[in-house]
């Protein structure tokens, strides 16, 4: 660990690194760990989702995920008939990521969240929960196939979406 | 002299201005003890200073400092003298050590036929060089600077310690600290999930950001003991991301975290 008495040694541009600690926006993550931490947010409990305040009737939702056996997120976006109200809460959880400025997870990442919770509801659920304009849809659902840190079980739900929204197929 | 290392309990005790007045009072209360204070917290840079930026060897620079302390400012009370609407105290220390370094190369030079006497400086290189040039503020902002992040870590350190948060400082050590003092990788983000039982990505997102708060925070209070504002602490914080050629969003290549 380093010591904070090395610092007599540190080069100036050490010490304007830390300097850029104390000034505000800067990034949390790197941008190779995207697919660590996407299968991270996939294998974390559905509570983030419900505790940030986008789901109604956070109680009922949380004994309809116990009944349904979901535990994480990856549960939700691949059960076969999940409650659409969860994935509205996904979807909103992703929103919130995208617009909040210090990324509580990345926000490349929070957009793959938010397209398979859209397209989970979809497949899964017959809803749509967005109001995007089809084209628009397609543009995200092809930039999210076309990152290549996606897991292969997310991949083939995009691909599936983009199929069922836009009629093509990857 | 003062006994100068970083194991006190605070290199910046309180607001600067006042201590430089009780500083500046022979035979007040408490003089003393704030001339004390003063040295503690500014021999370091100036010794840095001398060393670093002017080529004087650290014995030398002791020796330098020690007659600097007695000649200057016990004998001739440097201190009263010192004015805080002609600009900050540490440039009024810088001036007045320059002047004293020429005073003593200049006396060198005179003593140069006399070679068993020591020197504290070499004339022949030093005078040039200090004759040429006005101190530099920025040089001696750098050791400051320094000096105010080696104090905001370790108050950051003790506070995680104190209020048992270890992973914090862990966490900020191994994403930010290392890889801006030593140039590592961050810890790559499996491997901090791993070590720490993070559940979620904003788990860890928040103790990062928890991290960087609290550096913020120390920075600020270390600076806010002598900057007088404010607005100094804001100016004093930009001048060292001048001075260190940080822009407020730079990185180290690849040290985002």
């Amino acid at each position: 660990m380093a010591s904070t008495r090395d610092l007599s040694r540190a080069s100036v541009e050490s010490l304007g690194l830390l300097m850029n600690i104390a000034s505000a926006g800067q990034h949390l993550w790197r941008p190779q760990e995207a697919g660590a931490v996407l299968r991270h947010l996939l294998d974390a409990s559905l509570q983030p989702l419900l505790a940030a305040g986008h789901a109604p009737n956070v109680p009922r939702l949380m004994n309809a995920a116990a009944r349904l056996g979901l535990r994480t997120i990856r549960d939700l976006l691949h059960h076969p008939s999940p409650p659409v109200e969860l994935l509205r809460a996904s979807k909103q959880f992703a929103k919130a990521c995208i617009d909040h400025s210090d990324n509580p997870v990345p926000k490349e990442v929070a957009f793959m969240l938010y397209y398979a919770s859209i397209v989970a509801a979809r497949l899964r659920c017959n809803c749509r929960i967005t109001s995007l304009p089809d084209t628009t849809l397609s543009e995200g659902l092809h930039w999210a196939l076309r990152q290549t840190w996606l897991d292969d079980e997310t991949r083939a739900l995009i691909a599936a979406g983009l199929e069922n929204f836009t009629g093509q197929t990857v | 002299m003062p006994k100068q290392g970083p194991s006190r309990a605070s290199v910046f005790p309180t607001t600067d201005w006042t201590m430089v007045g009780r500083a500046g009072k022979r035979g007040g209360a408490g003089h003393a003890q704030a001339l004390n204070q003063l040295l503690v917290r500014y021999l370091p840079a100036l010794k840095a200073h001398l060393t670093r930026h002017m080529g004087i060897p650290p014995d030398q620079a002791d020796d330098l400092l020690q007659a600097f302390v007695t000649n200057k400012v016990l004998e001739h009370d440097l201190i009263s003298r010192a004015d805080h609407a002609k600009g900050r105290f540490r440039t009024f220390l810088l001036t007045s050590l320059h002047r004293f370094v020429i005073g003593v190369a200049r006396a060198e030079g005179a003593k140069k036929r006399c070679p068993s006497q020591g020197r504290f400086v070499d004339p022949e290189k030093t005078l040039p060089l200090l004759e040429s040039a006005p101190p530099s503020a920025d040089a001696l902002d750098l050791e400051w600077g320094r000096a105010v992040l080696t104090e905001c870590l370790r108050r950051m350190e003790a506070e995680c310690e104190k209020k048992k948060r270890q992973v914090l400082w862990a966490v900020f050590n191994d994403r930010i600290l290392s890889p801006a003092l030593e140039g590592s990788e961050p810890l790559p983000y499996e491997e901090l999930v791993r070590r720490y039982g993070f559940q979620s990505p904003m788990q860890v997102a928040a103790v990062i950001a928890a991290g960087k708060r609290l550096f913020r925070q120390k920075l600020y209070d270390v600076i806010a003991e002598y900057a007088r504002s404010q607005t100094e602490i804001e100016e004093e914080i930009q001048d060292f991301q001048r001075i260190f050629g940080s822009t407020g969003n730079q990185t180290r290549s690849d040290s985002r975290t």
